[in-house]
């Protein structure tokens, strides 16, 4: 019996070689689209599950909420939480770690080198498991001379000498140590949001000229994690985070001078689920590692099961078509005795024999794209085949798709009346399941122009991110790392200055922040002479270059002048308590918005007062008349908004940016820098980057989602028109009769070639109609997640296009079989009856 | 063997009613080699899927071998029919994906017969009717009376009491035809009951008895002589 059912299948598939064809590659596109997609979201469903009882670890945010700008989260926290946060939850909280990386510089035999090394608690060790390969982590985090390397980094420096009890120097603000190595531990996978290289106990007294780092509540600068207690839970924590806020923090007078003020009126602290933060982070800023999306997610998974839906209906489609003559096959099988059930099953079976050839060749099309995937994705994906939970979830596959695709010709076609179909050369009645191909095609083009609209929208989205104006020209800007760091210090002007003269240089810059650096400064200021509380804006040091080098238009007012030298911020040395002293500034406009000092040529002369210095516990202020008012720049995080911000000429800031503008060749510039940097701060490794580039890079995981996006739509298309091709293959064949009939009528190739066409357009118009208002709908959700976005109108011109280009399709895969046909000898035709 | 008492088939559609059988008895006995001969359209198709089982009548009796088959339900009537009613079609109706072998061997696999004794039939069915030597054709490479023949064997494979005919020999020139109406004939020597519809007198003269439809209404009985 069984054997029988096969050998019809096996031949059925032979015989119909078009069919089987076009089921099974887009069977085996459709799955292979789903196993890959289904990898990648299984992976990033699985970051920081790798922990014990991952559950329950958390990672504690910090938003600044100042009246009148927008809440401001960020998923760093000071270092004075995590000791508040024990004692005040001692009953629910098991252990907390800090990780802090700062800006370690790592020197091994008279080379330095940038690695990323975490400071961290002796507790890191009941939260966070490391395969230790060498050594012992708790003797690695026993004292604050001992350091944890992971396998590459004891590779890279050591080689083949046993890295344990080699030492290394590790150079960070005033901390200038050398460490042991006690410890050595693999790499970490990369499915977990944390990301170190080498783990170092903090020694918070080596940081005392750094106070923002570890001491102090109003500076967030590292990350904070706590592990809950298993007999204690979130909401509970939850509902007295609040009460410990206020019974712990210390709100700085420079915030507010209110008694009555609340420290969270302005700062606030939360937490989240470790293993939640990849998909779904409260905070994406300042986290170690670029941080994956629920909603990349999320459109994946929905554009996998659209290709295989595309597939599948296919199948039905030409399945059903060919069911007029499978209906005799099965008419007779029940006039030989066969019963419903046998037939229902011998066709579900027939399906599934094709899903399941489709899901080898599927998956050796993984087998063989998985690198490429993985690699382009930047993670280590495997497909483990011998793994029972993923043999399970492919003979799911094959079972749910076989069933799906397989149900509606297995019902229809055991249904057939053996009297009806063997009687005659009579048809089966077929108006239902024409009535259904014509659904399902249009449904098949619904999903093409959708999927053509939506890929539209993502890459002019993606263009518009990265071309758009940051407010400053990012060509030819070569910016310098590790120029803030405590060796660099000392030697800034002189690198500036020689930079300066090197050949092809036109301008260089010295600011406190990198372009595209992130991070964010902000200083609390007042208005002289009225009593506004929580009044901030971004802060960035400048020099006198600043405009000219990265090409910032004045709106109202001049730039600083070295000519006059009240300029800038005074000086503090000297003044007495409570003293006023006087100085200039800029601003940008939409800190004059902020400031309400209404037109930028209003603003000028208007005065911000800031708080310079502390004598004798008391402020010194510096009134701060506004010179100039420049253009808004999206300077620090390319992808958010810019903000608020004011330009201080300021002796004494410390500055971490060195911008070089220039007009010759990159590789020489870089080659002259370098020379400079390396004869002046040898300690100090010279790392560099392009402005642009980086900007770029900024918007990679936007690129990614966008090439993704057409790869995978162009599958699903491709699919369609496939069975597309095959169903108008088979219209064509059908109607071969009556197009011999209608020739001998008289009608030209050219009439009936239209009238195969537009039997095709019609379900593309039709398509458009469904199509169209929901791909608007999800795109104009997605945009919204954009500061950004480019004007929704462009969607009226991407939706016609993608009606165009579908129709264009479905007469290049229907106008083939078509003239074929039309062009035939009607004689021929006819005779065949 | 069986016994139709006012039997009527009345077809309807939106538009029209059409009556195809009009109160037809007829008693056919065991052993009986049986032809029905009338007019295009005056109901003997209808006639013979209603003795098949194929489709049920709109008013009156069925019985077979006694029993009033009346409101059995679709699986008892494919069960009675696959073990007592084999089927001759004029348009062959041979699977096309199926080998001459396997399409005699398909009526044997709705009944439970162990894979032994279902190749053993075939074989000697095959030999019955003269197309061993195609065992391993496809239906599209055999000529029509061979294909024809391929339906006979399968008909009777299964050691079918009774074996409906409509139009066997309508496709078939008058050489194939002659011997297929020998071959069926043979098997009625052998006590198989055979219904035949034909417009063929003279083969119609290979029935000892003929009947005439005529609008759906039994209009003539013939019982040749033995
Ligand atoms: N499914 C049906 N629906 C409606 N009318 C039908 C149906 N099947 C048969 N008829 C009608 O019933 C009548 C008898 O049909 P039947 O097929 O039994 O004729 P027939 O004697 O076998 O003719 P022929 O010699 O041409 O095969 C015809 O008028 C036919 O149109
Ligand atoms: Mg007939």
């Amino acid at each position: 019996m069984f054997k029988n059912y096969f050998l019809t299948a096996w031949r059925h598939l032979l015989k119909n070689r078009l069919f089987t064809a076009i089921n099974i590659i887009g069977l085996s596109i459709g799955l292979m689209s789903c196993v890959l997609i289904l990898l990648f979201v299984q992976d990033e469903l699985s970051y920081d599950r790798i922990w014990e009882d991952s559950e329950r670890l958390y990672q504690v945010n910090t938003t600044y909420n100042y009246p009148g700008s927008p809440a401001n989260t960020t998923s760093r926290v000071t270092g004075r939480m995590k000791e508040a946060m024990r004692l005040y939850f001692k009953d629910d909280i098991e252990a907390a770690t800090r990780l802090n990386s700062m800006n370690s510089t790592v020197r091994i035999g008279g080379s330095a080198f940038k690695e990323a090394i975490q400071f961290v608690d002796a507790e890191f060790t009941e939260l966070f498991q490391l395969d230790v390969i060498n050594g012992d982590m708790s003797v690695a985090l026993s004292n604050t001379s001992n350091i944890a390397i992971n396998a590459s980094f004891a590779t890279k420096y050591f080689g083949n000498i046993n890295p344990i009890g080699q030492t290394l120097e590790v150079a960070v603000y005033d901390l200038n140590r050398v460490y042991t190595v006690a410890a050595v531990f693999e790499d970490l996978p990369h499915n977990t949001t944390l990301s170190f290289q080498a783990l170092a106990l903090i020694d918070e007294s080596a940081f005392l000229s750094a106070p923002w780092e570890f001491d102090g509540w109003d500076s967030a600068n590292g990350w904070l994690y706590f592990k809950l207690r298993s007999d204690s839970d979130e909401v509970k924590v939850s509902s007295q985070l609040k009460d410990f806020i206020n019974s712990n923090v210390v709100i700085p007078s420079y915030v507010s001078t209110d008694k009555n003020a609340q420290p969270t009126d302005f700062w606030n602290y939360s937490f989240q689920k470790l293993v939640d933060v990849q998909l779904n982070a409260i905070s994406n800023d300042d986290q170690m590692k670029e941080l994956g999306a629920l909603t990349k997610v999320v459109s994946f998974s929905i554009v996998a099961m659209l290709i295989l839906a595309v597939a599948c209906v296919n199948f039905v489609n030409l399945a059903t078509a060919k069911s007029t003559k499978r209906a005799r096959e099965i008419a007779i099988r029940k006039v030989l005795g066969a019963q419903r059930g046998q037939l229902i099953r011998q066709y579900l079976g027939e399906s599934l024999l094709l899903v399941g050839i489709a899901l080898l060749i599927g998956l050796v099309l993984v087998e063989l794209l998985l690198p490429f995937f993985s690699s382009f994705l930047n993670k280590h994906l495997t497909l483990e085949l011998a793994n029972p939970m993923t043999l399970l979830q492919l003979v799911a596959f094959v079972l749910v798709i076989g069933l799906l695709a397989g149900a509606y010709p297995a019902l229809a076609l055991s249904n057939v009346v053996p009297a009806t179909v063997l009687k005659a050369n009579k048809s089966a009645g077929q108006g239902q399941s024409v009535l259904l191909r014509q659904v399902l095609v249009v449904f098949q083009f619904a999903i093409s122009i959708g999927l053509i609209v939506a890929t539209g929208v993502i890459y002019a989205q993606t263009q518009y991110s990265i071309t758009k104006d940051v407010g400053y020209n990012t060509t030819n800007l070569l910016s310098v790392r590790n120029f803030g760091t405590a060796q660099a210090a000392a030697h800034q002007q002189a690198i500036r200055d020689r930079v300066q003269r090197l050949p092809g240089v036109t301008s260089v810059a010295v600011t406190s922040s990198r372009p595209a650096g992130g991070g964010r400064n902000s200083r609390a200021l007042q208005l002289p002479g009225q009593s506004i509380n929580g009044l901030s804006l971004a802060v960035q040091a400048v020099d006198h270059e600043f405009l000219e080098t990265f090409d910032i238009p004045l709106i109202a007012g001049r730039s600083f002048d070295r000519a006059r030298s009240t300029d800038g911020t005074p000086r503090a040395e000297g003044a007495k308590p409570g003293e006023v002293l006087q100085g200039t500034v800029m601003i940008n406009e939409k800190a004059v918005t902020r400031l309400g000092f209404g037109t930028p040529d209003q603003a000028l002369g208007k005065a911000i007062r800031i708080v310079i210095a502390m004598v004798a516990e008391q402020e010194v202020y510096a009134d701060l008349s506004v010179i100039g008012v420049v253009k808004d720049t999206v300077y620090h995080r390319p992808r958010n908004e810019g903000w608020g911000e004011a330009y201080y000429l300021e002796p004494n800031y410390p500055m971490g940016g060195l911008t070089i503008r220039y007009a010759g060749e990159r590789t020489e510039l870089v080659e002259g820098v370098r020379g400079i940097w390396q004869n002046l701060i040898p300690t100090v490794p010279f790392q560099y980057e392009f402005v642009e580039d980086v900007i770029q890079q900024a918007f990679s995981a936007e690129k990614q989602l966008a090439i993704l996006f057409v790869v995978f739509s162009l599958l699903a298309i491709i699919v369609a028109c496939m069975g597309l091709y095959g169903l108008a293959a088979f219209t064509a064949e059908q109607r071969t009769k009556e197009i011999g009939v209608r020739k001998v009528l008289g009608a030209s190739v050219y009439d009936i070639v239209r009238l195969l066409v537009w039997q095709f357009s019609k379900p593309v118009l039709l398509a458009c109609l469904l199509a169209w208002p929901v791909a608007i709908f999800a795109m104009l959700n997605w945009l919204e997640t954009f500061p950004y976005r480019i004007d929704t109108w462009i969607l009226f011109p991407i939706c016609l296009g993608a009606g165009a280009i579908a129709t264009l399709i479905s007469w290049g895969t229907v106008g083939g079989n078509a003239a074929k046909v039309a062009r035939a000898n009607p004689v021929r035709a006819l005779r065949y009856e | 063997m069986l016994q139709l008492n006012n039997l009527s088939k009345i077809y309807r559609t939106s538009e029209v009613e059409t009556t195809a059988l009009d109160n037809v008895n007829i008693e056919i006995s065991t052993g009986e080699f049986a032809a029905i001969m009338g007019p295009s359209g005056c109901g003997k198709s209808t006639l013979l899927n209603i003795i098949g089982m194929l489709d049920t009548p709109s008013s009156g009796e069925y019985l077979f071998m006694g029993e009033n088959i009346a409101g059995y339900s679709e699986a008892l009537l494919s069960n009675i029919r696959k073990r007592n009613i084999g089927f001759i079609f004029q348009s062959f109706n041979l699977i096309d994906e199926l080998t001459v072998s396997e399409n005699i061997e398909l009526a044997l696999l709705y009944h439970d017969i162990p894979v032994s004794e279902r190749r053993d039939r075939v074989e000697t069915v095959m030999d019955k009717v003269g197309i061993a030597h195609r065992a391993g054709h496809m239906p599209s490479q055999l000529s029509g009376g061979q294909q024809q023949r391929v339906a006979v064997a399968r008909a009777v494979v299964g050691d079918q009491a009774m074996i409906l005919a409509d139009e066997p020999t309508g496709n078939l020139d008058s050489s194939h035809g002659q011997e297929v109406m020998e071959m069926l004939q043979a098997l009625n020597e052998e006590g198989t009951t055979i219904v035949m519809v034909t417009h063929s007198p003279s083969h119609a003269d290979f029935a000892r008895r003929t009947i005439n439809l005529f609008d759906g209404q039994v209009v003539a009985e013939n019982i040749r002589a033995a």
